[in-house]
């Protein structure tokens, strides 16, 4: 029985070899890989060659392995690749926690258990082989390929993230939106004032005297009054302003009003 | 008013972390050129190569911008005040065929994700937590 | 109380009288010359600009830790804006808060800020999954859970104005938002959404 799973092992490998080795060519691959703890381990600089190159000994593994028939050499050198995958593996997870793979698929996030796992398939995949040696493809054998495929797809963060993807756009269809409650609220949001003063002639006047942020925002009645420091004056430096503006709740840009007051008038604002 | 020499395209920046640092930001790296940092005057530009253009394709925005590579100095406007910024392409971005609406300020409407600066750069000439302003790039 | 005097002062000025207020008590109103954003060589830090962590908060002035462990005092001011989510103020900042500051660099190398922003994040983002309250996001290093914070959260969708709507958000969209990061967690919460439509 161990030498049917063994006969599938080269398969096996030379497709998941053959899948990440020719990902890593694809101009995705190389602009999120400057992200990956690869990025961090040999520079900036020697990256795209560094990258390359780990792609075209997996898929080199991968034309050996696919290639009949599956020598043992070639089942020792998938083991010493799947060993590697795992050292570099054990290197992200301690050098740069919250690095990326950059191994078979992009944005996969930082390395977690599932890649871990994946490696470890492979590389227990490759010692069986390696240990068993050659036998003939069978009916079991080719059970065995499928489910290990099965399972490489279900350790992979991406395609687990993309199996979430579809659960979760069921659920949408098939109950009420979780937020449906927030179409009711009347409230304006601060960021929709923001926009109609942005967008208003008395601001894009004005905006140059500005030198913060919002300061602090407050309603009454129908306005919402905004408050920012600002800076006017001949000299460099300039004299420390107040500009604040009213919005008024409808629409209404030519409705906006501005104020421009001496800092050095006002009551002290509460900042701590 | 603007800025730099020769006109680029006018559209909408906004504004991303690079380099390292707090929160979210931690695992950042130093972009696709390398070397990029929140801290300093730093862009992503969506045709910094043609890897880089492949992804961000301006051209599905109706945008037309030029190949300028890593370590080129462009000049950003906010069209909101007037003020500017020189900043260095240090990464590939921002993904213009995502986002190509429009952002107003005083009737003034930029369209179309053209580029993204660094917190240094976004905030010398606008405010981080606004996100998104219309903008004029040139060289 | 000085806060509502205050907002009562400026109430009164801005909804008080003529429109447009001011002109006449500064003479010809002119923006000050912006202190020269020394435009630094393109590699450096910009000296007016700080990133990094708060290690203390002493009065008025943030302690902050950068990168290559720099330490920067950040001062406070009556003409300093503060965002944590919202428009806020000092007593809102924590020690642990990251932040961005803008302003002005002193010649005892202290910055005075004219704009601080703490624990901002600008984030492109897919949304695996919604939850009540909660929005599930992947960007482009790894999951983050988004917080829908009530009276603040808003969504913008395509070119339309910003609403506290969010039913419209479907999973499995790609989204841009402006955040808060509760520090040391995998929690942002949401200030707002850029949606396409």
């Amino acid at each position: 029985m161990l030498e049917s799973i063994a006969a599938v092992q080269p398969l096996f490998l030379g497709l998941v070899l053959a899948w990440a080795g020719g990902y890593k060519f694809t101009r995705r691959a190389l602009v999120a890989a400057g992200d990956s703890a690869l990025a961090r381990l040999v520079g900036d600089r020697r990256l795209t060659l560094t990258y390359r190159a780990v792609a075209c000994v997996e898929l080199a593994t991968a034309a050996v392995l696919l290639a009949p028939p599956a020598m043992r050499w070639e089942l020792w050198l998938a083991v010493a690749l799947a060993g590697g995958f795992l050292s570099y593996l054990g290197y992200t997870r301690i050098a740069a926690p919250t690095s990326s793979c950059g191994c078979m698929g992009s944005g996969a996030g930082r390395v977690g258990w599932r890649h871990f796992a994946r490696a470890g398939l492979l590389l227990a995949a490759a010692a069986v082989a390696a240990w068993t040696g050659n036998g003939p493809i069978t009916t079991l054998g080719l059970a065995v390929l499928g489910v290990e495929l099965l399972v490489l797809l279900l350790l992979s963060p991406e395609s687990h993230h993309a199996i979430h993807l579809q659960f979760g756009r069921l659920k949408e269809r098939l109950r009420p939106h979780p937020l449906a409650a927030t179409k009711e609220l009347a409230q304006i949001p601060l960021q929709a004032t923001l926009e109609r003063l942005y967008d208003s002639p008395v601001y894009a006047a004005n905006a140059s005297l500005l030198r913060s942020d919002v300061q602090d925002y407050w309603d009454v009645d129908d306005w919402r009054i905004l408050a920012f420091a600002g800076r006017v004056g001949a000299e460099p430096a300039g004299t420390v302003v107040t500009v604040v503006f009213a919005v008024p709740a409808e629409l209404a840009p030519e409705r906006i009003r501005m104020s421009i007051v001496d800092a050095s008038t006002l009551p002290e604002p509460s900042l701590n | 008013m603007a800025c730099g020499t020769d006109f680029i395209e006018r559209g909408t920046m906004s504004w991303f972390c690079c380099g390292g640092s707090w929160g979210p930001c931690g695992p950042a790296g130093g972009g696709a050129c390398g070397g990029c940092q929140s801290g300093s005057l730093h862009a992503a530009w969506p045709n910094a190569s043609a890897a880089c253009f492949d992804i961000t394709r301006p051209d599905r925005c109706g945008k037309s911008l030029p190949r300028r590579g890593c370590g080129t100095v462009l000049h950003v406007t906010n069209r909101c005040n007037g003020q500017c910024t020189r900043v260095a392409i240090r990464d590939c971005g921002p993904r213009t065929q995502s986002f190509c609406g429009q952002n107003c300020c005083g009737g003034t409407c930029g369209s179309g994700r053209i580029i993204d600066l660094t917190p240094a750069a976004f905030s010398a000439i606008a405010s981080l937590s606004a996100g998104v302003r219309p903008c004029r790039v040139d060289d | 109380m000085e806060a509502l005097d205050r907002r009562k002062v400026l109430t009164g000025a801005v909804l008080g009288g003529a429109a447009l207020v001011g002109a006449t008590a500064f003479g010809s109103v002119e923006a000050a010359h912006a202190h020269e954003s020394s435009q630094s060589l393109d590699d450096a830090l910009d000296p007016n600009f700080v990133d990094g962590r708060i290690t203390a908060i002493n009065g008025m002035t943030l302690t902050v830790i950068g990168l290559q462990n720099l330490l920067t005092q950040i001062r406070i001011t009556d003409a300093t804006s503060v965002w944590k989510l919202r428009p806020t103020t000092l007593k809102s900042v924590d020690v642990g808060d990251g932040l961005y500051a803008r302003g002005a660099r002193m010649a005892d190398g202290s910055l005075a800020a004219d704009a601080v922003w703490v624990n901002i994040v600008n984030l492109h983002a897919e949304l695996t999954s919604i939850g009540r309250g909660v929005l599930h996001l992947r960007y482009g290093h790894g999951q983050l859970r988004g917080h829908v914070v009530p009276g603040t959260t808003s969504a913008v969708y395509g070119d339309e104005p910003a609403t506290a709507d969010l039913s419209r958000l479907r999973v499995g969209s790609h989204i841009q938002f402006i955040g808060a990061w509760r520090p040391d967690t995998d929690d942002v919460d949401i200030a707002t959404i850029f949606a396409v439509s």
